[in-house]
């Protein structure tokens, strides 16, 4: 019955003393959340930490909440608010472990080919200058627009228009040449 | 335009979706743009809604033991505390109208009709006061249940 609650409505709940819809909203996150510390941090146990405190952070912000932009921006905007700081903090000097791990929701065949497509997306991400490639996720996987995405960070329209562009550049080059004919069946 | 400039000008638009006009109108003529074009907006647009990194641990459990540690929240943006601080002041300054020469003074420069429109005035402020801790309040009224009943009926 949670599930089809839309999250104002949850959040709502919440602050009426319900703590435990809460966790309906972790639920709904989590993912997208935990790919962003991944972003930042470039490791799992980091980005598993993120998640706890951009929840935790949200958690306690929940009052400040007014709706004036959905909920799940707020939520994202907190995260990159929360990593931009804390990289700032530790300034993360690790090489790129880049884990590629399927996941595990798709059929057999669709999953081996996302994973393919996907590793050309970070493939195509990581030739960006290392600021901007959170951009270029947002825009591809969270779905959002520049505006948004603008909004979120702080980088001006135009630099997010021509990030993105050269990394579908560099996406298409990538698609083209590595599995060459195979890759219009795809 | 050449074919490359076809795909930088659908490449440069925001819509992965939505091929420009000129784009199209080249597909009709160029074989070579036909099979590339269309499979790789398809392939921009399987990334919607994919996250590269998989979660493996389920973080809910150990969110959710922080969380309810913490005090849960409470209808309301203002605290009781600051009702009650408030209410004090306006109450006070009721109260100490009379003692002070601040009134006097109101009587002095502009005589003694205002003395009517001032009581207006704090009446006002009192009624204001007590509708919005009224209307804050509605749940220890038992009225706030019955509206959200009402509406949830209404959104169904
Ligand atoms: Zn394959
Ligand atoms: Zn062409």
């Amino acid at each position: 019955m949670d599930e089809q609650r839309n999250d104002e409505q949850i959040v709502r709940q919440i602050l009426y003393g319900d703590t435990e819809a809460f966790r309906v909203i972790v639920g709904r996150y989590q993912k997208q959340i935990f790919n962003m510390g991944f972003r930042f941090f470039r490791n799992e146990n980091d980005a598993y930490d993120f998640v706890q405190e951009v929840f935790i952070k949200a958690f306690q912000k929940l009052g400040s909440f007014r709706g004036l932009s959905p909920f799940r921006f707020w939520l994202l905007k907190i995260a990159y608010n929360t990593g931009i700081n804390s990289v700032k903090a530790y300034k993360s000097t690790s090489p790129i472990d880049d884990v590629a791990i399927p996941s595990a929701e798709k059929s057999p065949e669709e999953k081996h080919l996302n994973e393919e497509l996907r590793k050309l997306l970070l493939d195509a991400v990581n030739t960006l200058p290392e600021r901007y490639r959170i951009c270029v996720d947002f825009y591809f996987f969270y779905g959002l627009s520049y505006n948004e995405i603008s909004s979120m960070t702080g980088f001006p329209v135009n630099t997010i228009k021509s990030n993105v562009f050269r990394a579908k550049k560099e996406l298409r080059d990538l698609l083209s040449g590595t599995i060459a004919e195979d890759y219009y069946e795809l | 335009m050449n074919c490359e400039d076809h795909i930088s000008h659908y490449l440069k638009r925001e819509s992965i979706d939505r091929l420009p006009f000129l784009v199209k109108i080249h597909l009709l003529w160029c074989g070579k743009c036909r099979r590339e074009i269309p499979a790789l907006r398809k392939n921009l647009a399987a990334y919607r809604g994919i996250f590269p990194y998989a979660m493996k641990r389920d973080m809910s459990d150990s969110i959710m033991r922080s969380v309810c540690k913490m005090l849960p929240y409470k209808r309301g943006a203002v605290s009781e505390s600051k009702w009650i601080i408030s209410g004090c002041i306006l109450l006070g300054s009721i109260f100490l109208m009379p003692f002070n020469n601040s009134m006097q003074w109101v009587r002095d420069s502009f005589g003694e009709f205002f003395d009517i429109p001032l009581t207006i005035v704090m009446g006002m402020a009192i009624s204001l006061y007590i509708t919005l801790f009224a209307a804050s309040h509605l749940k220890n009224f038992g009225l706030r249940s019955k509206i959200d009943r009402i509406l949830a009926k209404e959104a169904q």
